[in-house]
């Protein structure tokens, strides 16, 4: 057994020696002045480790403080970001809002008037596609509600940026 | 450390919803443990806490990215000896920079005027040398000795918990043991004894 072998077999082998080996280990190091000092620094190392394992209570309230923290983490985390695309739906619900007021005022408006006219121009049946818009608006005013989160007809808090805190 | 994986599989699944009592019972598990050994490698109580608390509240708000790979208790571990490392560094920049003779409340690196200021080495006391010797060590080299001797875990248990290769774990541990066999040399007559 060489001396350099010792650390090895003392320290990083540590609890996985064998029979043969630990008494390797022990006969060179009753013959080797050098490892007889590494093997004594490594149990004054071990004893100091030891003295030092004693540990403090922790604070009674660390627990609840932790708690208490993680709640305002949660409470303030950031709302669902409304990405771009998602406007798009909301764009459109508008318009579609939009239209179909156009459509129903000039369909009950007396005297023919350019708005009517361009309705005239698209479409033939004014009272179906009214109601038919007015019902697909609510459709992607709803989809918008259930999958992205947006808020138009729900009270969730809103986007403002005063409202929301990065962590 | 504790818990089973089906334990933990529903830990996961109770803070990935927000649930504060799963919190409260990850806290339960793994505080006292994570304590000891924040306060083992760092020496001091304050600091230990507050690092126990960054990492309860880093692991509730990161959990999303948690990949199961290993158990909830190696990556607390993690981030714990993570963030025992940063603040390891920071402390010995500050002492660095304030250039400040050992001081045991900041855990100070200043080591050297000790033994030249000690007139007569059978004075001294070596338990504190050795503490001031590994507080002296490089922050991943003093975790390691920390893991390994006061902890008592094996350089394998180790490697997984810091997430390195068992090599680089025993390439530190050695390297460690020869920088404190340095810095106690001059004390080597007494270690005869």
């Amino acid at each position: 057994m060489h001396c350099k072998e010792i650390e090895t077999l003392l320290v990083l082998r540590r609890g996985t020696l064998d029979a043969n080996s630990l008494f390797a280990v022990k006969n060179h190091i009753e013959c080797c002045s050098s490892c007889q000092m590494e093997a004594r620094f490594e149990k004054l190392l071990a004893e100091v480790m030891v003295e030092n394992r004693d540990v403090p209570q922790l604070d009674k309230g660390f627990n609840q403080r932790v708690l208490t923290l993680a709640a305002e983490i949660q409470a303030q985390k950031k709302p669902a970001v409304r990405n771009n695309t998602a406007l798009i739906p909301l764009m459109l619900s508008c318009l579609g809002v939009a239209f179909s007021l156009l459509v129903l005022y000039s369909g009950f408006s007396d005297q023919p008037n350019i708005y009517s006219q361009i309705v005239d121009f698209f479409f033939s049946f004014k009272p179906f596609i009214a109601a038919g818009l007015l019902l697909l608006t609510f459709l992607i005013i709803y989809v918008n509600e259930q999958f992205f989160e947006n808020t138009v007809l729900t009270s969730r808090p809103s986007l403002n940026r005063r409202n929301r805190r990065n962590f | 450390m504790p818990a089973g994986k089906d334990t933990d599989f529903i830990l996961i699944d109770k803070l990935q919803k927000g649930d504060l009592d799963a919190l409260e019972q990850l806290m339960q598990l793994y505080r006292d443990d994570l304590f000891k050994l924040a306060y083992r490698y760092l020496g001091r109580r304050e600091d230990a806490e507050e690092i126990l608390q960054d990492t309860f509240l880093r692991a509730f708000q990161k959990i999303g990215t948690f990949q199961r790979k290993s158990s909830i208790g190696t990556w607390l571990y993690r981030i714990c000896i993570n963030l025992c490392i940063t603040k390891k560094k920071s402390n010995q920049r500050t002492a660095q920079t304030i250039s400040l003779t050992p001081d045991e409340s900041t855990n100070s690196v200043a080591f050297e005027p000790a033994i030249k200021n000690a007139p007569d080495p059978a004075h001294f006391d070596l338990q504190k040398i050795m503490q001031h010797s590994i507080a002296r060590l490089k922050p991943i080299e003093g975790m390691i000795v920390t893991l390994y001797y006061m902890q008592g875990y094996s350089c394998s248990e180790i490697s997984e918990i810091v997430d390195k290769r068992i090599n680089t774990v025993k390439t530190h541990l050695s390297r460690a043991r020869q920088k404190l066999k340095i810095m106690v040399k001059p004390y080597e007559l007494h270690i005869r004894e």
